[in-house]
């Protein structure tokens, strides 16, 4: 017997330039099906009069299950200290998926959850965006890379290149070369198969884009200009001095997974980190999702930077947009997720308040139209 | 002279709220709390759409000692070099242009201890301090007001690692029991001996002068704090109190004051699996004294009103919730005869919000510190 679920009534946030109040969402087959003013027979329903609804959260540059909850250096798979250059990785087979971060991120309203290697290495290796509750969405989801701070230390610590900036755009550049020399030769040589290579095509080809970690305005201008020499799809992860350099991402249409906005600044590339980049993106048009990194901030800091980022002069439309269907779009899955249309997938949550208000719950979370989670008192909550 | 026209007016005691309300202040003071007309000032504040409190209190940081955004080598926390350093002065490595100063001004986070970190497990003396000030000796506001300690796995695994002692939990305690020992005997021997400044600083504790401020997550380590508590007759905190929630009668029973969080912290590990923001609302309702902390720069310093607000969140009075980060911070850092409630007589040290403290779009509109203007939002 086919299933339906109907959500009954509240307000609809459906990032889809509508606010809609007291309808019913219909959910068939783990998709939205309709949204209309009945409640259909035969219906499982959900009431959600009085309450706010929204599509489930996106985190597009998160660890979870490669860097474990709760059981200390056990659990952490994040980063391939041994070699800079390791494009063959794929974070998908290094994540644990009973990690506890996947049941926090579905209290806390997250669906759908990019996950990509650490940034030690120059090249990382092979990001895959799933659903929290399992399903995978998207993989690879795009080539991890890393500048700045964190491959220098690493390698200088190892005495090995690279231990400088220009050592990490070197090992980069050279990398994308010798794919573009293996790929002509392959045009010869059907037989030949080298992983790393092939994982790298895949950004000449179009597939996916280069996810670069770059902090620092410097770093960040130095990932879109090695990117644009190869003519490859570029991401810049963390952008945290992005503010500085907002005109020059508009102008060149580079997306921005902005965040984690609200860390402390640890590191000397962190120095000019302020939750006020959000506001400047959405001055100049720069597209951008928030991010925790998770777990370098918990994934409810998703809710709270956002929050915070209003404090800091950034629009509510922008603030919703940024955890929701920006995420999608930056991902490529914008046909699938992050807004409540009919055909999308029903991942959809209801909250006992705005959002955006850092005191806001989470009461239901959907993916694909299965109940996650319930909010059952305090003692549910994973905070 | 300056007065505010406050809308709502929070004091932070005994929840009492006051409406349309001048708060007066001469100097650094708040001399005054009336209704009616606002006296004549040469500066009268508008507040009257807006939400006036006591300016917030962070009673957990290394703000200065640990300088934000400069990297690893400015880190001046953990002097990990000997496990039991208790004649450490948090005050001689403060650097007053910390940038968390300046965000401190602009969130309205006036007061706050700083000292030393937890990789050893007697660490040194801890200061209170003003956010504000170009000198150390500008800053302090009281000195030491306890010596810091820790329990865990901090330790332990760090001194593990250098494969020196103490490397267990039996380790940690043992080496806590020797050095009260020696400062009892030196108590005896004073006279004899000439000044030790370790035992001078331990003697403050033995003597209940100031508290011991002691770090610890996990609960059988906060079984072993009490043990050591009823041998040596001293005065505790606990900091952090991770797992505070999983023996909170005891706690209650023996009215220790909790300094809990932070709770939006990086991944966690085997000594945090349970941390959560639950802990300080199950703590509060069983009576037991809570205030919050940064722990900064773990957590930025100018996210202290958001970690009241997570607490809020998990089930804590709202009330208790801002006396975490207010009155009761101010009176478990030992200062609460001056400072943390907007009451006639006690230091001017207001936030004026735009909104309730807990609204997401509540920004901090001006931050008056003793009486004077540090933070204006233009």
């Amino acid at each position: 017997m086919e299933r339906i679920i109907a959500i009954k009534g509240g307000t609809v946030y459906t990032m889809e330039g509508k606010v809609l109040k007291d309808k019913v969402i219909v959910i068939k087959d783990g998709k939205i099906k309709e949204i209309i003013n009945n409640i259909p027979e035969n219906a499982k329903v959900i009431d959600a009069q009085g309450k706010f609804i929204y599509p489930g959260l996106i985190d597009i540059h998160t660890h979870t299950g490669l860097w474990e909850e709760g059981i200390g250096r056990e659990g952490y798979d994040g980063n391939e200290y041994t070699d800079p250059v390791t494009p063959h990785l794929r974070a998908l087979d290094g994540i644990n998926f009973l990690d506890r971060g996947f049941e926090e991120a579905k209290a806390n309203g997250i669906t759908t959850v990019n996950i990509m290697p650490g940034s030690a290495n120059v090249i990382g290796g092979q990001g895959v965006a799933v659903k929290t509750a399992g399903e995978i969405l998207l993989n690879p989801s795009g080539i991890k890379m890393a500048l700045g701070e964190n491959p220098r230390r690493v390698y200088r610590a190892q005495n090995r290149m690279p231990s400088t900036r220009m050592g990490s755009a070197f090992l980069m550049r050279k990398a994308l070369i010798e794919t573009q020399n293996y790929m002509k030769k392959k045009e010869k040589d059907k037989y030949l198969f080298d992983l790393k290579y092939e994982a790298l095509s895949g950004l000449f080809e179009g597939k996916y884009p280069a996810r670069i970690h770059a902090h620092r305005q410097d770093d960040i201008v130095t990932a879109i200009r090695i990117m644009e020499e190869f003519n490859i799809k570029a991401v810049i992860e963390h952008s945290t001095e992005g503010h500085f350099v907002a005109d020059f991402l508009s102008k060149k249409g580079i997306p921005c997974a902005l965040g984690p906005i609200i860390t402390t600044r640890v590191k000397q590339e962190l120095k000019f980190r302020t939750p006020e980049t959000a506001k400047v993106y959405e001055e100049k048009g720069v597209l951008f999702a928030f991010t925790t990194d998770y777990p370098v901030i918990p994934i409810y800091g998703l809710q709270l930077s956002t929050s915070i980022a209003l404090q800091y002069g950034l629009s509510r439309e922008t603030a919703l947009k940024a955890i929701t269907i920006n995420g999608a779009k930056i991902l490529g899955l914008d046909k699938r997720i992050g807004s409540i249309k009919e055909g999308k997938d029903a991942d959809i949550i209801i909250t006992d308040g705005d959002i955006l208000e850092p005191v806001t719950k989470i009461l239901y979370t959907l993916i694909n139209g299965e109940i996650v989670y319930e909010y059952k008192g305090p003692e549910s909550l994973l905070m | 002279m300056k007065v505010i026209r406050a809308g709502t007016l929070l004091t932070m005691r005994n929840n009492k709220v006051l409406e349309d309300i001048n708060i007066v202040i001469e100097g650094d003071k708040i001399v005054e709390i009336k209704g009616g007309p606002p006296p004549d000032a040469d500066e009268v504040i508008d507040a009257r759409d807006h939400y006036v409190m006591p300016s917030f209190y962070d009673a957990h940081t290394h703000i200065g000692v640990a300088e934000e955004g400069a990297g690893f080598d400015y880190y001046d926390i953990n002097e990990a070099t000997d496990p039991a350093t208790p004649g450490l002065q948090g005050k001689d490595a403060i650097y007053p242009g910390d940038i968390g100063f300046k965000d401190a001004q602009a969130a309205g986070v006036s007061v706050c201890i700083t000292g030393p970190g937890s990789s050893n497990v007697i660490g040194g003396l801890q200061a209170v301090i003003r956010t504000k000030g170009n000198t150390v000796e500008e800053m302090i506001i009281k000195e030491p007001v306890g010596l810091k300690m820790s329990f865990g796995r901090n330790p332990q695994f760090y001194w593990r690692e250098q494969k020196k002692f103490p490397s267990t939990r039996m380790g940690v305690s043992a080496l806590i029991r020797e050095y009260f020992e020696k400062a009892r005997n030196y108590r005896k021997e004073k006279d004899k001996r000439g000044v030790d400044p370790n035992m001078e600083a331990l003697l403050l504790v033995l003597n209940r002068k100031i508290p011991a401020r002691i770090h610890v997550a996990n609960m059988e380590d906060i079984s072993t704090i009490f043990e050591l508590q009823d041998e040596y007759n001293i005065d505790i905190t606990l900091e952090h109190v991770t797992e505070g929630h999983l023996i909170v009668d005891e706690i209650a029973k023996r009215d220790i004051p909790c300094v809990v969080g932070p709770f939006f912290v990086a991944g966690k590990s085997l000594q945090t699996r349970f941390l959560t923001a639950r802990t300080a609302a199950i703590l509060s309702e069983k009576g037991v004294r809570v205030a919050l902390m940064t722990d900064h720069p773990a957590i930025p310093i100018h996210f202290i009103r958001h970690q009241a607000a997570l607490a809020y969140k998990a089930g804590m009075d709202k009330f208790k919730a801002l006396e975490a980060i207010t009155s009761q911070a101010a009176e478990i850092i030992g200062i609460g005869d001056q400072y943390g409630t907007v009451e006639e007589g006690k230091k001017a040290n207001i936030v004026i919000l735009s909104d309730d403290p807990f609204k997401a779009s509540s920004r901090v509109l001006y931050h008056i510190m003793e009486g004077e203007i540090v933070w204006k939002e233009s």
